[in-house]
């Protein structure tokens, strides 16, 4: 059997780093310029730069998202941008406008990935971007992995499959709302995800009204496909999420790397791997349009909000003999307070014993976005998380 | 001059569209054309197409006619839609309609003398992509999200090969997931609500759903008959007129409407003047207010661009505050590295913008600094304005 390879999602360097060390073949990023994550975290140019010299050390790999809609005024803005990233050379290009992609291949000798927003569903479609240059194919989420076989079968392009996290509810690209309703453009970065919102339904025929998330797609996870996609000769397992935390980012790729390995080894995958999927924030979760065509089964439709099992407190940025774990806090830490710390070789449970601030001072009790260091905890390498068990919780989106 | 072109699935279509003034007729069969609203799916084949075709050329001789195959082909589709396709040779039409655009390769396979037309209802707004798929498309469809400018810039020399949407209502969504069939089990193959977005009430947005997907309009109709010296020297090839789903009065009195606009136009070009009844006729057929749309203005995302602009120059961005010690420090990571003392400014995501000297430099453990060398977080001296997710510029360009 081949090795897929697991494309993990990084928001930032933090979880480009998080996503290496917990098993990610390659991961996927984005600059302010031209992705679908405009305005959340984001890499510059020196990052991705430091991402991608990091990951040809480590032999693995680098993907920059460019996969907007373009007019014609982001055609001019992204000539300069092209040839800087061709000078730090990424493994490949995520495009999904034809214009960009005739852009980046005149400008660049970087390998052209066509983005699931370009809706990529049958063999025609595969030959016909490759025809342009493409080297791989983002199928859209919507092919079944029969269609994927009939693909592999009769075009030789290497394909990639979304196996994880959040769904556009519509064929992804096929959606312009926000552009009308809140003056973002859904295919320029400003995506507002209308459809995660509630609607009233009303029947013009007899007036009967009801209210519901019409629209809202629970999150896809497929651990039970993965042979079934290894055996299509899916090249690529991608996972959903630039925007999501490190311990997502860690949480997901642990699952995926046991499953995929598993099944490359047939042997039985983690048995507590699912469990830990449903801990980390989501909608509830499907097998997208693998399997069959979604229907019903696919929408959340009584509520808009996430439920979570653990709640993610930060990540160690560096561990020295002086301070012990330096840690940026996303959540509230107490001393004496039991945690769990996560690690590329397991989840161990931890009480922490003391804590600092930068100026040395000691601490009760830390606040989210705070640099703290506990002195006592030494043996564990960067990038650790650490999070907290919570009772179940379902959060509804405002 | 422009053709007047519009949408029809049934013999009163095809009637009233050509009585109505339209020189170009897409036929469509609910199979393969996604947004059609007649009921063919129990037809095993495209008969219908064949009579309608007749029936059209019948009426009108000249008339010119297309088929539309806009769904987005799984393999399911395939036999289907090669169907349709033999079926439109046999019946004398060459001109395809797609949304997907590798059918081009199919269909120039089953009929190599067909010509194309490329609508891909989203994207596909630039000179670049038209300039790409002109290789397997003679006609493309404009986005209703380009302005007359852009199109103005985009299409000289050749915009008669393009469409545009004059009139109707706007698709916003598409989606292969039957939303409304999932939420109440005993609803049929098609269905249509009226949907409010609780979050900006007061637009309803018409919901549509059949064997395809799921389709959401806005809450406006596109209308550009105020506009018609503008649209007119853009020299579009076709105008489409698109009323699927309406009633044929919609139909009829849109079409009327461009056609006598057209040709008052034409007639005197400096008297022109569109009548105000021209406007309520057209409000008295549909159920929606008529707007341009981002035909004359597209502002989206306009000041939030302007404001990325400024983090965008890459070459001056040092890094993110990460920690504030309100009165002692701030800990930066940092992506480039500097000496001190270092100019810099500070963008807060609260609004303010500071200017400040860093003059010291320290690691996280305090040991001080006079280069950043390779450190990624280090710790400066407070400063007022200081607040985590704080973006830090050079005020010089870096190496």
């Amino acid at each position: 059997m081949m090795r897929p390879e697991l494309l993990a999602p990084a928001g930032n360097l933090e979880k480009l780093e998080t996503a290496f060390s917990f098993g990610a073949d390659a991961v996927y990023i984005g600059n302010w310029i031209f992705g679908l994550r405009k305005f959340a975290d984001n890499f510059t140019l020196r990052q991705m730069e430091m991402g991608i010299n990091l990951a040809n050390r480590l032999g693995k790999k680098v993907y920059v998202v460019l996969n907007g809609f373009a007019h014609d005024e982001d055609l001019e803005a992204l000539r300069p941008y092209l040839i800087e990233l061709n000078r730090i050379q990424p493994h490949g290009f995520i495009i999904s406008d034809a214009g960009v992609a005739s852009l980046s291949q005149e400008l660049t000798t970087v390998p052209l990935h066509v983005s699931t927003q370009a809706s990529v569903t049958n063999a025609y479609d595969c030959a016909m971007w490759k025809e342009l240059g493409a080297t791989r194919i983002v199928l859209a989420r919507e092919v079944t992995i029969d269609q994927i076989r009939e693909i592999k079968r009769q075009v030789d392009i290497e394909l990639e499959v979304f196996v994880h996290g959040s769904m556009c509810a519509s064929y992804s690209g096929k959606c312009v709302i926000s552009n009308y309703t809140a003056a973002r453009d859904s295919n320029r970065g400003g995506c507002i995800q209308s459809c995660r919102h509630t609607y009233e339904l009303i029947n013009e025929e007899n007036g009967e009204t009801e209210t519901t998330h019409i629209m809202n797609a629970k999150d896809l996870m497929t651990l039970n496909l993965v042979p079934d996609l290894i055996d299509a000769g899916v090249e690529s397992f991608k996972i959903e999420g630039r925007m999501k935390s490190p311990m997502y980012v860690a949480s997901v790729v642990t699952a995926y790397r046991d499953a995929i390995e598993s099944a490359l080894e047939n042997r039985s995958p983690d048995a507590n791997a699912e469990t830990e999927l449903e801990k980390i924030s989501n909608r509830g979760y499907f097998t997208g349009g693998l399997d069959d065509r979604p229907a019903g089964e696919s929408i959340n439709y009584a509520t808009n909000g996430h439920s979570a099992g653990v709640k993610y407190l930060g990540s160690i940025k560096s561990v020295n003999e002086q301070m012990g774990s330096v840690i940026l806090s996303r959540g509230i830490l107490s001393v004496g307070e039991e945690i769990e710390i996560q690690s590329p070789t397991g989840i161990y449970a931890y009480t922490i014993g003391e804590m600092r601030d930068m100026a040395g001072r000691s601490l009760e009790k830390c606040v989210p976005s705070q640099m703290i260091c506990l002195p006592d905890l030494r043996n564990v390498p960067e990038n650790t998380i650490l999070r907290k068990p919570i009772v179940e919780v379902v959060t509804e989106n405002a | 001059m422009p053709k007047l072109t519009t949408y029809a699935a049934s013999a009163e279509d095809v009637k009233t569209a050509i009585e109505a003034g339209a020189k170009h007729l897409i036929l469509e069969d609910a199979k393969v054309s996604i947004r059609c609203y007649s009921d063919d799916y129990k037809e095993l084949h495209f008969e219908k197409v064949t009579y309608l075709a007749n029936l059209a050329r019948e009426i009108s001789p000249s008339i010119e006619l297309s088929f539309n195959i806009d769904v987005m082909a799984h393999d399911y589709h395939l036999p289907t839609i090669t169907d349709a396709v033999n079926t439109c040779r046999y019946a004398g039409i060459s001109e395809f309609r797609v949304q997907d655009p590798g059918l081009a390769l199919l269909i120039k396979t089953l009929h190599p003398e067909a010509t194309l037309t490329l609508a891909t209802e989203t994207g596909n707004n630039n000179s670049g992509s038209h300039r790409v798929f002109s290789r397997w498309f003679a006609r493309q469809m404009l986005g209703n999200e380009l302005t007359h400018t852009e199109i103005a810039a985009m299409t000289q020399g050749n915009a008669s090969t393009f469409d545009i949407q004059v009139h109707g209502p706007i698709l916003i969504q598409y989606s292969y997931r039957r939303y409304m069939s999932g939420f109440r089990t005993s609803r049929g193959e098609t269905s249509r609500r009226l949907a409010q977005d609780l979050e900006y009430p007061g637009r309803y947005f018409p919901f549509f759903e059949n064997p395809h997907g799921h389709f959401m309009y806005l809450f406006f109709d596109r209308c550009l008959i105020k506009y018609i010296p503008l649209l007119t020297s853009l020299n579009i090839g076709r105008w489409i007129v698109d009323a699927r789903g309406e009633s044929l009065a919609y139909l009829k009195t849109a079409l009327q409407a461009y056609k006598n606009a057209l040709h008052e136009f034409e007639q005197s070009p400096t008297q022109y003047e569109l009548s105000p009844k021209t406007i309520s006729d057209l409000e008295s057929v549909g159920k929606r207010a008529l707007k341009a749309g981002f035909f004359l203005a597209n502002k989206t995302d306009s000041e939030r661009r302007l404001a990325l602009k400024i983090l965008q120059d890459t070459s001056q961005y040092l890094g993110t505050i990460v920690d504030v010690i309100r009165g002692k420090w701030i800990t930066i990571e940092l992506e480039r590295s500097i000496s001190v003392p270092s100019p810099v400014t500070l963008f807060s995501p609260e609004g303010p913008q500071v200017s400040f000297n860093i003059d010291s430099l320290f690691t996280l453990t305090d040991e001080p600094l006079a280069h950043s060398s390779h450190n990624r977080y280090v710790k400066t001296a407070w400063q007022k304005g200081a607040v985590p997710k704080s973006v830090l510029l050079a005020q010089e360009t870096l190496d």
